[in-house]
């Protein structure tokens, strides 16, 4: 059985699932809940939030399993979109963004970005990470602040000076760009 | 999908990708989504992209496995405490989504060990005026072979009127009432979403029965993506729904007999709860 589950994919983990099989939930926790974790304390910076949202994500994969749409995505694209909307939902409560910020502030970098352009360059692969810095500087700061920093772009707008419309059509083509570039990678996951 | 209304959310895809709009415009982004197949994949692209820059490997801490697989134990022996067949109407919770109590993984009752997912009500209620039968099975489709269980369950259940219920939530002014329509055909159905936002009403008023091999689903949009609230049957009658708080926008699709996962059919109603009021 074990074996068997190790070989199975994403996809066939989720019938499991569906089926209330527990060791097709626990295989798909082996192989997604540290990338979930990860992207969840990155946004939320508080490891005990972080795992809560890794709680509440894999017993919702276990209770609604037909949430997930193999033709829109892969399984761990799924469950990495879910945990980045959960922590920044949790991140819109107030303490949860003041935690945040105590935190940012311990560390030695200050100027809007510079936490979240870190952030990324420490932990993307190299491919996403080149990507990223062929992106024009403006486009880049844009996403990183939104998705890493968990602002609206509203936020991201006056962190950057910038118009709020200006903000919300770079980041649209900044990920339109990435898809570009990242499209080699893309194909397999979708 | 109407131009203004496109181009306008169009420019909010990328940001509505990284969660980084706010609530009024992500319930505008859902809304619009549900009729707009153009923007719901360029949404999709958007989120891979996002995902991507999200994606590091690395391990979750240790002890997080152990309190899902407690959940997980828990929520077994509520659904095999509940596992007989009450007199009473049974109401069948769907599991937690977005939105529902933390840490309160659906008090699910079922029939049997493999309990039956997402069945989320099967009630009996006759006679409520004279010759008025009013049946209703909603069956989140988790998996279509359940038909025939949900069918047996139907008829081994026996219940309030529904419609009564539904009445009285109608004139509850706590309660959300929802119209669901649809321009052009004339169709509709209201929707009353009662004030504790975990019950709702479905209540058909202009819905023309479907050929029997076809049945009426009703979906909600969570974060852009419908989720199935129920099969409604080829002839539409006052069904009770279960709905997260979270839930705003809501739709009914023509589908294959015992419903689909996802939504194949057009919309043929829909409404918000933002419209209603
Ligand atoms: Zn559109």
């Amino acid at each position: 059985m074990r074996s068997d589950l190790a070989l199975a994919s994403d996809a066939n983990l989720v019938i499991g699932i569906a089926r209330w099989n527990e060791a097709a939930l626990a295989e798909a926790y082996r192989r997604h809940a540290g990338a979930v974790y990860g992207l969840a304390r990155r946004v939320l910076w508080d490891e005990a939030l972080a795992e809560e949202v890794v709680q509440e994500l894999f017993l919702r994969l276990w209770s609604a399993p037909e949430r997930y749409d193999a033709e829109r995505g892969s399984l761990r694209s799924f469950l990495l979109t879910q945990a980045h909307g959960r922590a920044v939902d949790m991140l819109r409560s107030e303490s949860a963004r003041r935690r945040r910020e105590q935190a940012e502030a311990a560390s030695t970098v200050t100027t809007a970005g510079d936490v979240e352009h870190e952030a990324i360059d420490l932990t993307v692969g190299d491919s996403v990470r080149d990507a990223l810095h062929r992106l024009p500087e403006r486009e880049r700061k844009a996403i990183e602040l939104a998705y890493f920093g968990g602002h609206s772009y509203r936020e991201v707008a006056t962190l950057l000076g910038e118009p709020e419309g200006t903000v919300k059509s770079r980041i649209r083509s900044g990920l339109g760009r990435l898809q570009v570039q990242l499209a080699p990678m893309l194909s397999g996951g979708a | 999908m109407s131009g203004v209304r496109h181009s306008e959310i169009e420019s909010l895809l990328g940001a509505y990708a990284l969660d980084a709009v706010d609530a009024d415009e992500a319930r505008a982004v859902e809304e619009h989504l549900a009729t707009c197949p153009s923007c719901r994949d360029e949404l999709d692209a958007h989120r891979r992209v996002a995902a991507m820059l999200g994606d590091a490997d690395g391990r979750a801490p240790a002890g997080v496995w152990d309190r899902i697989a407690a959940e997980l134990r828990l929520e077994q022996a509520g659904a095999d405490a509940s596992s007989s067949i009450p007199d009473t109407p049974l109401r069948l919770r769907p599991p937690t989504a977005d939105g529902g109590p933390a840490g309160a993984p659906s008090a699910v009752g079922a029939s049997s060990r493999r309990r039956l997912p997402s069945v989320a009500a099967g009630v009996l209620a006759a006679g409520v005026a004279a010759g008025l039968a009013i049946v209703v099975g909603i069956l989140s489709s988790r998996l279509s072979s359940l038909d025939h269980q949900v069918g047996s369950m139907q008829s081994a259940l026996a219940g309030r009127s529904l419609q009564s219920m539904a009445l009285a939530a109608a004139l509850d002014p706590r309660d959300t009432t929802v119209q669901l329509t649809s321009a052009p055909a004339g169709e509709r159905a209201t929707l009353i979403v009662d004030r504790d936002r975990s019950t709702a009403y479905f209540v058909p008023a202009a819905l023309p029965s479907l050929p029997s091999r076809r049945t009426y689903q009703l979906w909600s949009l969570v974060r852009g993506k419908p989720v199935s609230l129920g099969v409604l049957g080829s002839h539409a009658v006052t069904s009770e729904v279960h709905v997260q708080p979270d839930m705003s926008v809501f739709m009914v699709t023509a589908e294959p007999e015992g419903g689909t996962a996802q939504p194949t059919g057009t919309v043929l109603v829909q409404g918000s709860t933002s419209a209603a009021s």
